[in-house]
């Protein structure tokens, strides 16, 4: 928005494209928060159906939902080093 | 009519002699509570293998009334259940046609699981065994499955013709594909998830039903065998008829208690198993009170 201000007082602001992409990375990092959190929640509740009824996949979905939140967390990482 | 235990030939005595002590050492094994058998055990070692089969049967044939009324007798105050819990269960296999004819299963996906193993639910019981694990039949899966390969192949497909995700730069458009196979496959888990532990099960004491509504809501309800009064299996629609299967509602003893098995496999086997189950409970109640007698 530099444009927008005469030379002498073009400080170097940011401009809306970079406030929108700021925004935007913002946003993507909320739904990624939210997807973490869904991920622990599958890990709790794969938890709970076991206590109720136990089989012999237990083991195999305990590691996935495992494995399905650190991938979680980990895009969370990534989107907030690299957006 | 109760049945006769001893006759036919001296071999044909032998043999059921044989199963009968099969059944109480089984009996032994499965109660550690369970009353010792005095008369059995005070008898000297040599008396029980060198007797003839027809001594044998005399000496057997007084001891397993009184041994299985001390143990049905110390368990009557346990329990006051519709199925007696120990001394008298047979079994599946021996009153059972649909466990003769299927055997047991291995998958641990399958829709009917008989007799399945390394299974078992919270609030069983030390002696009670499950027979059957049902689940939804897995034509039922068909629906969110189609779903999610739609939306794994829409990157591929639709934003080859209608690219949206040119206007961004290239590492959000990166961050998007993954946000959307991470959505895919949330959908994916809970509907799996959802399919596979709402399971209703049916063990010689009682039958279960498991309802995990959502991630975060469960139902977990049950009744005794001996309380079921009636059942209705019912096949609906055409894809029921072709792939067999439908709903199985029971009803309870209860006040307005129904339990509804809702698209399993082979609701007229499933209600023929548990009228089988229903015929032993009758039978093992008639055992009790004759021996109570």
């Amino acid at each position: 928005m530099d444009w927008l201000l005469p030379p002498g007082m073009q400080m170097g602001l940011p401009g809306a494209t970079t406030i929108g992409f700021f925004a935007l990375k913002l946003l993507y990092l909320i739904a990624f928060l939210l997807y973490v959190i869904f991920a622990f929640v599958v890990v709790r509740q794969i938890r709970l159906m076991k206590e109720g009824y136990q089989s012999p996949l237990d083991p195999l979905l305990v590691i996935i939902s495992w494995a399905h939140f650190l991938v979680a967390v980990g895009v969370l990482v990534l989107a907030f080093l690299f957006l | 009519m109760s049945p006769t235990i001893f006759n036919g030939t001296a071999e044909e005595e032998h043999q059921k002699l044989e199963r009968l002590e099969q059944e109480i050492e089984e009996l032994k094994r499965q109660t550690h509570s369970a009353p010792t058998l005095p008369e059995r055990e005070s008898q000297p070692p040599q008396q029980q293998p060198t007797s003839p089969p027809q001594e044998q049967s005399e000496a057997i044939a007084d001891q397993p009334d009184e041994s299985l009324t001390e143990a049905v007798d110390t368990n009557a105050e346990e329990t006051d259940d519709g199925f007696g819990e120990m001394g008298l269960k047979r079994d599946p296999s021996d009153y059972s046609e649909v466990i003769r004819d299927r055997g047991a299963s291995h998958n641990p996906f399958t829709s009917i699981g008989i007799l399945p193993k390394n299974v078992s639910f919270a609030d069983q019981r030390a002696q009670e065994r499950i027979l059957m694990v049902l689940r939804q039949d897995a034509i039922i899966n068909v629906p969110w499955i189609t779903i999610a390969i739609i939306l794994f192949i829409i990157p591929f497909t639709v934003l080859r013709f209608f690219p949206l995700l040119d206007l961004m730069p290239g590492r959000f458009q990166f961050f998007t594909m993954i946000g959307w196979y991470l959505f895919t496959l949330s959908y994916v888990i809970q509907n799996f998830l959802s399919w596979y532990f709402n399971v209703y099960i049916i063990t010689d004491e009682r039958i279960v039903d498991m309802d995990f509504y959502s991630l975060i809501y469960r139902n977990i309800s049950s009744t005794q065998i001996g309380r079921i009064e009636d059942m209705t299996a019912t096949t609906k629609g055409v894809f029921g008829a072709i792939f067999d299967f439908g709903d199985v509602q029971i009803q309870t003893a209860a006040e307005e208690e129904q339990f509804e098995f809702e698209n399993v496999s082979q609701p007229v086997t499933v209600t023929k198993f548990i009228n089988e189950l229903l015929v032993e409970n009758q039978r093992e109640r008639r055992e009790r009170e004759q021996r109570h007698v």
